[in-house]
Protein backbone atom coordinates (compact mmCIF):
# COMPACT_ATOMS: atom_id res chain seq x y z
CA UNK A 1 0.00 0.00 0.00
CA UNK A 2 1.31 3.43 -0.89
CA UNK A 3 1.42 6.34 1.50
CA UNK A 4 -1.26 8.17 -0.54
CA UNK A 5 -3.68 5.34 0.16
CA UNK A 6 -3.02 5.61 3.88
CA UNK A 7 -3.63 9.33 3.57
CA UNK A 8 -7.00 8.57 1.95
CA UNK A 9 -7.91 6.25 4.84
CA UNK A 10 -6.99 9.04 7.25
CA UNK A 11 -9.26 11.46 5.41
CA UNK A 12 -12.31 9.19 5.90
CA UNK A 13 -12.65 10.30 9.53
CA UNK A 14 -13.54 13.81 8.35
CA UNK A 15 -16.86 12.40 7.17
CA UNK A 16 -18.03 11.05 10.52
CA UNK A 17 -17.43 11.78 14.19
CA UNK A 18 -14.98 9.54 16.00
CA UNK A 19 -16.16 10.36 19.51
CA UNK A 20 -19.49 11.35 20.97
CA UNK A 21 -20.48 12.47 24.44
CA UNK A 22 -22.24 9.79 26.43
CA UNK A 23 -24.76 11.64 28.63
CA UNK A 24 -25.17 8.82 31.12
CA UNK A 25 -21.40 8.31 31.35
CA UNK A 26 -20.90 12.04 31.85
CA UNK A 27 -23.57 12.11 34.57
CA UNK A 28 -21.91 9.21 36.41
CA UNK A 29 -18.44 10.71 36.01
CA UNK A 30 -19.58 14.06 37.44
CA UNK A 31 -21.28 12.23 40.29
CA UNK A 32 -18.10 10.24 41.04
CA UNK A 33 -15.97 13.38 40.95
CA UNK A 34 -18.33 15.17 43.33
CA UNK A 35 -18.35 12.22 45.76
CA UNK A 36 -14.56 11.99 45.55
CA UNK A 37 -14.18 15.70 46.37
CA UNK A 38 -16.45 15.38 49.39
CA UNK A 39 -14.62 12.28 50.68
CA UNK A 40 -11.29 14.01 50.19
CA UNK A 41 -12.46 17.03 52.17
CA UNK A 42 -13.46 14.81 55.11
CA UNK A 43 -10.32 12.63 55.18
CA UNK A 44 -7.79 15.37 54.47
CA UNK A 45 -9.23 18.43 56.21
CA UNK A 46 -11.60 17.30 58.97
CA UNK A 47 -10.59 13.79 60.03
CA UNK A 48 -7.07 14.80 61.20
CA UNK A 49 -8.71 17.13 63.73
CA UNK A 50 -10.71 14.18 65.09
CA UNK A 51 -7.44 12.32 65.58
CA UNK A 52 -5.62 15.31 67.02
CA UNK A 53 -8.46 16.14 69.45
CA UNK A 54 -8.21 13.01 71.66
CA UNK A 55 -4.40 13.07 71.59
CA UNK A 56 -4.51 16.73 72.57
CA UNK A 57 -6.88 16.05 75.48
CA UNK A 58 -4.83 13.08 76.71
CA UNK A 59 -1.71 15.22 76.68
CA UNK A 60 -3.66 17.90 78.50
CA UNK A 61 -5.10 15.45 81.01
CA UNK A 62 -1.66 14.45 82.34
CA UNK A 63 -0.66 17.85 83.80
CA UNK A 64 -4.30 18.51 84.74
CA UNK A 65 -4.53 15.29 86.77
CA UNK A 66 -1.09 15.96 88.22
CA UNK A 67 -2.31 19.34 89.41
CA UNK A 68 -5.70 18.30 90.77
CA UNK A 69 -4.44 15.12 92.48
CA UNK A 70 -1.18 16.39 93.87
CA UNK A 71 -2.43 15.80 97.41
CA UNK A 72 -5.45 14.32 99.23
CA UNK A 73 -8.62 16.09 98.13
CA UNK A 74 -9.43 17.17 101.68
CA UNK A 75 -6.38 19.45 101.67
CA UNK A 76 -8.30 21.80 99.39
CA UNK A 77 -10.67 23.66 101.63
CA UNK A 78 -13.60 25.31 99.79
CA UNK A 79 -12.25 28.31 97.96
CA UNK A 80 -8.72 27.19 98.64
CA UNK A 81 -7.94 25.71 95.23
CA UNK A 82 -4.55 27.09 94.21
CA UNK A 83 -5.96 28.50 90.98
CA UNK A 84 -6.78 32.11 90.39
CA UNK A 85 -9.72 33.26 88.34
CA UNK A 86 -7.22 34.09 85.60
CA UNK A 87 -5.97 30.50 85.51
CA UNK A 88 -9.53 29.23 85.14
CA UNK A 89 -10.19 31.81 82.44
CA UNK A 90 -7.02 30.84 80.54
CA UNK A 91 -7.99 27.13 80.64
CA UNK A 92 -11.48 27.96 79.41
CA UNK A 93 -10.10 30.10 76.56
CA UNK A 94 -7.70 27.30 75.56
CA UNK A 95 -10.45 24.68 75.54
CA UNK A 96 -12.86 27.04 73.75
CA UNK A 97 -10.30 27.71 71.01
CA UNK A 98 -9.84 24.03 70.40
CA UNK A 99 -13.56 23.27 70.46
CA UNK A 100 -14.07 26.15 68.03
CA UNK A 101 -11.48 24.65 65.65
CA UNK A 102 -13.10 21.19 65.58
CA UNK A 103 -16.67 22.47 65.60
CA UNK A 104 -16.05 25.06 62.90
CA UNK A 105 -14.62 22.53 60.43
CA UNK A 106 -17.20 19.86 61.16
CA UNK A 107 -20.20 22.23 61.12
CA UNK A 108 -19.05 23.64 57.80
CA UNK A 109 -18.66 20.14 56.36
CA UNK A 110 -22.05 19.00 57.66
CA UNK A 111 -23.76 22.03 56.16
CA UNK A 112 -22.32 21.15 52.77
CA UNK A 113 -23.17 17.45 53.17
CA UNK A 114 -26.83 18.30 53.80
CA UNK A 115 -26.89 20.09 50.46
CA UNK A 116 -24.79 17.57 48.55
CA UNK A 117 -25.93 14.19 49.86
CA UNK A 118 -28.79 13.92 47.42
CA UNK A 119 -29.21 12.00 44.22
CA UNK A 120 -29.36 14.22 41.15
CA UNK A 121 -31.84 12.60 38.77
CA UNK A 122 -30.70 14.55 35.72
CA UNK A 123 -27.43 15.68 34.18
CA UNK A 124 -28.48 19.30 34.60
CA UNK A 125 -29.07 18.85 38.36
CA UNK A 126 -25.79 16.96 38.67
CA UNK A 127 -23.98 19.90 37.06
CA UNK A 128 -25.73 22.35 39.42
CA UNK A 129 -24.69 20.26 42.43
CA UNK A 130 -21.17 20.05 41.00
CA UNK A 131 -21.03 23.85 40.72
CA UNK A 132 -22.35 24.20 44.30
CA UNK A 133 -19.60 21.81 45.49
CA UNK A 134 -16.98 23.79 43.59
CA UNK A 135 -18.28 27.02 45.17
CA UNK A 136 -18.02 25.38 48.59
CA UNK A 137 -14.44 24.31 47.85
CA UNK A 138 -13.59 27.81 46.67
CA UNK A 139 -15.10 29.37 49.80
CA UNK A 140 -13.01 27.04 51.98
CA UNK A 141 -9.88 28.11 50.16
CA UNK A 142 -10.55 31.84 50.10
CA UNK A 143 -12.44 32.43 53.35
CA UNK A 144 -9.39 31.87 55.57
CA UNK A 145 -11.21 29.32 57.74
CA UNK A 146 -8.26 26.88 57.72
CA UNK A 147 -5.94 29.71 58.71
CA UNK A 148 -8.21 30.66 61.63
CA UNK A 149 -8.60 27.02 62.67
CA UNK A 150 -4.85 26.38 62.52
CA UNK A 151 -4.13 29.52 64.53
CA UNK A 152 -6.78 28.53 67.08
CA UNK A 153 -5.20 25.08 67.51
CA UNK A 154 -1.71 26.50 67.99
CA UNK A 155 -3.09 29.14 70.38
CA UNK A 156 -5.01 26.54 72.40
CA UNK A 157 -2.00 24.22 72.68
CA UNK A 158 0.20 27.08 73.81
CA UNK A 159 -2.20 28.51 76.41
CA UNK A 160 -3.02 25.15 77.99
CA UNK A 161 0.57 23.90 78.04
CA UNK A 162 1.68 27.17 79.55
CA UNK A 163 -1.09 27.24 82.15
CA UNK A 164 -0.72 23.68 83.47
CA UNK A 165 3.04 23.89 83.56
CA UNK A 166 2.72 27.05 85.67
CA UNK A 167 0.14 25.49 87.99
CA UNK A 168 2.43 22.49 88.52
CA UNK A 169 5.18 24.85 89.70
CA UNK A 170 7.19 24.13 86.60
CA UNK A 171 6.62 27.29 84.58
CA UNK A 172 7.72 27.28 80.99
CA UNK A 173 10.29 29.92 80.22
CA UNK A 174 8.98 32.98 78.37
CA UNK A 175 10.99 32.07 75.32
CA UNK A 176 8.55 29.17 74.82
CA UNK A 177 6.22 31.77 73.32
CA UNK A 178 8.59 32.18 70.42
CA UNK A 179 8.09 28.53 69.59
CA UNK A 180 4.68 29.45 68.22
CA UNK A 181 6.11 31.66 65.52
CA UNK A 182 7.81 28.96 63.40
CA UNK A 183 4.56 26.98 63.50
CA UNK A 184 2.54 30.02 62.47
CA UNK A 185 5.04 30.71 59.69
CA UNK A 186 4.86 27.11 58.43
CA UNK A 187 1.06 27.30 58.53
CA UNK A 188 1.08 30.61 56.66
CA UNK A 189 3.56 29.40 54.05
CA UNK A 190 1.77 26.08 53.48
CA UNK A 191 -1.55 27.81 53.15
CA UNK A 192 -0.22 30.34 50.65
CA UNK A 193 1.32 27.69 48.40
CA UNK A 194 -1.70 25.44 48.68
CA UNK A 195 -4.15 28.30 48.11
CA UNK A 196 -2.63 29.32 44.76
CA UNK A 197 -2.75 25.76 43.43
CA UNK A 198 -6.20 25.10 44.83
CA UNK A 199 -7.73 28.29 43.38
CA UNK A 200 -6.31 27.44 39.95
CA UNK A 201 -7.58 23.86 40.10
CA UNK A 202 -11.03 24.82 41.38
CA UNK A 203 -11.42 27.66 38.83
CA UNK A 204 -10.66 25.26 35.98
CA UNK A 205 -13.25 22.84 37.26
CA UNK A 206 -15.83 25.57 37.64
CA UNK A 207 -15.19 26.80 34.10
CA UNK A 208 -15.59 23.27 32.77
CA UNK A 209 -18.87 22.78 34.62
CA UNK A 210 -20.23 26.16 33.55
CA UNK A 211 -19.29 25.45 29.95
CA UNK A 212 -21.13 22.12 30.19
CA UNK A 213 -24.18 23.86 31.62
CA UNK A 214 -24.09 26.44 28.83
CA UNK A 215 -23.86 23.66 26.23
CA UNK A 216 -26.77 21.88 27.84
CA UNK A 217 -28.83 25.09 27.76
CA UNK A 218 -28.04 25.49 24.07
CA UNK A 219 -29.05 21.89 23.31
CA UNK A 220 -31.69 20.97 25.87
CA UNK A 221 -32.65 17.84 23.92
CA UNK B 1 -9.20 39.99 26.68
CA UNK B 2 -12.61 40.01 28.35
CA UNK B 3 -14.02 36.74 29.67
CA UNK B 4 -16.93 36.74 27.18
CA UNK B 5 -14.55 37.24 24.26
CA UNK B 6 -12.20 34.56 25.61
CA UNK B 7 -15.10 32.14 25.95
CA UNK B 8 -16.45 32.88 22.50
CA UNK B 9 -13.01 32.19 20.91
CA UNK B 10 -12.75 28.97 22.91
CA UNK B 11 -16.25 27.80 21.90
CA UNK B 12 -15.64 28.49 18.23
CA UNK B 13 -12.22 26.80 18.30
CA UNK B 14 -13.64 23.80 20.07
CA UNK B 15 -16.50 23.40 17.62
CA UNK B 16 -14.26 23.89 14.57
CA UNK B 17 -11.18 21.96 15.67
CA UNK B 18 -12.35 19.37 18.16
CA UNK B 19 -11.47 16.79 15.50
CA UNK B 20 -7.82 17.77 15.97
CA UNK B 21 -8.09 17.19 19.71
CA UNK B 22 -9.77 13.81 19.17
CA UNK B 23 -7.01 12.72 16.81
CA UNK B 24 -4.32 13.71 19.32
CA UNK B 25 -6.26 11.96 22.10
CA UNK B 26 -6.46 8.75 20.09
CA UNK B 27 -2.79 8.84 19.23
CA UNK B 28 -1.58 9.40 22.80
CA UNK B 29 -4.13 7.79 25.13
CA UNK B 30 -5.35 4.24 24.89
CA UNK B 31 -7.92 3.61 27.60
CA UNK B 32 -11.24 5.37 27.98
CA UNK B 33 -10.21 6.94 31.26
CA UNK B 34 -6.91 8.17 29.83
CA UNK B 35 -8.65 9.53 26.75
CA UNK B 36 -11.04 11.51 28.94
CA UNK B 37 -8.24 12.81 31.12
CA UNK B 38 -6.17 13.83 28.13
CA UNK B 39 -9.11 15.45 26.35
CA UNK B 40 -9.87 17.49 29.46
CA UNK B 41 -6.20 18.49 29.73
CA UNK B 42 -6.07 19.50 26.06
CA UNK B 43 -9.23 21.57 26.35
CA UNK B 44 -7.82 23.30 29.44
CA UNK B 45 -4.51 24.06 27.74
CA UNK B 46 -6.27 25.39 24.64
CA UNK B 47 -8.34 27.64 26.91
CA UNK B 48 -5.21 28.90 28.69
CA UNK B 49 -3.36 29.43 25.41
CA UNK B 50 -5.93 31.80 23.91
CA UNK B 51 -4.39 35.06 25.26
CA UNK B 52 -0.99 34.00 23.84
CA UNK B 53 -2.38 33.49 20.33
CA UNK B 54 -1.21 36.44 18.22
CA UNK B 55 -2.59 35.29 14.89
CA UNK B 56 0.86 34.61 13.38
CA UNK B 57 -0.31 31.15 12.33
CA UNK B 58 -3.65 29.56 11.52
CA UNK B 59 -5.71 28.62 14.60
CA UNK B 60 -5.57 24.98 13.53
CA UNK B 61 -1.75 25.06 13.56
CA UNK B 62 -1.79 26.78 16.94
CA UNK B 63 -4.23 24.24 18.40
CA UNK B 64 -2.20 21.36 17.00
CA UNK B 65 0.94 22.83 18.56
CA UNK B 66 -0.70 23.28 21.96
CA UNK B 67 -2.38 19.87 21.80
CA UNK B 68 0.74 17.96 20.78
CA UNK B 69 2.98 19.62 23.35
CA UNK B 70 0.37 18.96 26.02
CA UNK B 71 -0.08 15.36 24.91
CA UNK B 72 3.67 14.70 24.95
CA UNK B 73 4.02 16.16 28.46
CA UNK B 74 0.91 14.33 29.62
CA UNK B 75 2.14 11.06 28.20
CA UNK B 76 5.53 11.40 29.96
CA UNK B 77 3.85 12.27 33.22
CA UNK B 78 1.40 9.39 32.86
CA UNK B 79 4.22 6.92 32.29
CA UNK B 80 5.92 8.15 35.46
CA UNK B 81 2.76 7.90 37.56
CA UNK B 82 1.23 4.87 35.88
CA UNK B 83 1.87 2.61 38.88
CA UNK B 84 0.40 5.07 41.34
CA UNK B 85 -2.86 5.54 39.48
CA UNK B 86 -5.88 3.59 40.54
CA UNK B 87 -7.07 1.39 37.77
CA UNK B 88 -10.78 1.70 38.35
CA UNK B 89 -12.65 0.35 35.40
CA UNK B 90 -15.39 2.88 35.01
CA UNK B 91 -18.63 1.30 33.99
CA UNK B 92 -19.65 4.22 31.83
CA UNK B 93 -17.28 6.58 30.08
CA UNK B 94 -18.17 10.20 29.41
CA UNK B 95 -16.52 10.04 26.00
CA UNK B 96 -17.41 7.11 23.80
CA UNK B 97 -16.10 5.99 20.46
CA UNK B 98 -18.84 6.05 17.85
CA UNK B 99 -19.26 2.42 16.91
CA UNK B 100 -21.31 3.20 13.83
CA UNK B 101 -19.09 2.79 10.85
CA UNK B 102 -15.72 2.37 12.58
CA UNK B 103 -13.30 1.77 9.75
CA UNK B 104 -10.91 -1.08 10.64
CA UNK B 105 -8.30 0.41 8.32
CA UNK B 106 -8.44 3.66 10.30
CA UNK B 107 -8.19 1.70 13.56
CA UNK B 108 -5.12 -0.02 12.17
CA UNK B 109 -3.61 3.31 11.18
CA UNK B 110 -4.13 4.70 14.69
CA UNK B 111 -2.51 1.57 16.13
CA UNK B 112 0.51 2.08 13.91
CA UNK B 113 0.77 5.73 14.91
CA UNK B 114 0.52 4.75 18.56
CA UNK B 115 3.54 2.49 18.14
CA UNK B 116 5.73 5.38 16.99
CA UNK B 117 7.85 7.41 19.39
CA UNK B 118 6.32 10.49 21.06
CA UNK B 119 7.71 13.02 18.59
CA UNK B 120 7.17 10.81 15.54
CA UNK B 121 3.54 10.44 16.57
CA UNK B 122 3.14 14.22 16.47
CA UNK B 123 4.90 14.42 13.13
CA UNK B 124 2.67 11.66 11.71
CA UNK B 125 -0.52 13.38 12.85
CA UNK B 126 0.52 16.71 11.35
CA UNK B 127 1.70 15.04 8.15
CA UNK B 128 -1.52 13.10 7.67
CA UNK B 129 -3.51 16.27 8.30
CA UNK B 130 -1.69 17.95 5.41
CA UNK B 131 0.69 20.30 7.19
CA UNK B 132 3.83 21.34 5.30
CA UNK B 133 7.36 20.50 6.48
CA UNK B 134 7.83 24.13 7.52
CA UNK B 135 4.59 24.15 9.54
CA UNK B 136 5.46 20.87 11.24
CA UNK B 137 8.92 22.18 12.07
CA UNK B 138 7.43 25.38 13.53
CA UNK B 139 4.79 23.55 15.51
CA UNK B 140 7.25 21.11 17.08
CA UNK B 141 10.24 23.43 17.37
CA UNK B 142 12.43 21.32 15.06
CA UNK B 143 14.49 22.01 11.97
CA UNK B 144 12.91 21.42 8.59
CA UNK B 145 15.58 18.89 7.69
CA UNK B 146 14.95 17.04 10.96
CA UNK B 147 11.26 16.90 10.06
CA UNK B 148 12.16 15.60 6.59
CA UNK B 149 14.19 12.75 8.06
CA UNK B 150 11.40 11.79 10.44
CA UNK B 151 8.76 11.97 7.72
CA UNK B 152 10.78 9.71 5.48
CA UNK B 153 11.16 7.22 8.31
CA UNK B 154 7.45 7.36 9.20
CA UNK B 155 6.32 6.89 5.59
CA UNK B 156 8.66 3.95 5.15
CA UNK B 157 7.44 2.39 8.40
CA UNK B 158 3.75 2.85 7.58
CA UNK B 159 3.96 1.57 4.02
CA UNK B 160 6.09 -1.38 5.10
CA UNK B 161 3.64 -2.32 7.85
CA UNK B 162 0.65 -1.85 5.57
CA UNK B 163 2.21 -4.13 2.98
CA UNK B 164 2.80 -6.76 5.66
CA UNK B 165 -0.85 -6.53 6.63
CA UNK B 166 -2.24 -6.22 3.11
CA UNK B 167 -2.99 -9.90 2.97
CA UNK B 168 -5.47 -9.28 5.82
CA UNK B 169 -7.31 -6.85 3.58
CA UNK B 170 -6.52 -3.52 5.16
Amino acid sequence: MQYEELQAIWETQKQRPVFAVNDFGLHMELNRTRARTRRRHFWVDVFPLFVIAPIFFILLAVPALQFFFQGPPEQFAPGDLPMTVWDVLACLVGIALFVYAVWSMEANRRGNERQQKVFAPSLRQEIELGIAQVDFDMSRVTSGREWRVGTACIGAALILAWEFARLNDNPLPWKTLWMAFPWLFILFWMRRTWKQQAVERISKRKQALEALRAKLDENPG
Amino acid sequence: MRFAEHKSVFDSWLSLYKGVLFKVVRAYAFTRQDQEDLFQELATQVWLSIPAFKGNSAPSTWIYRVALNTAISWSRKELRHRDKKDSLDHSAAALEVCDAGVDPRLEWLYEQIAQLGEIDRSVALLLLDGFSYQEIADALGMSESGVGVRIHRIKTHLTKESNKESRHAI
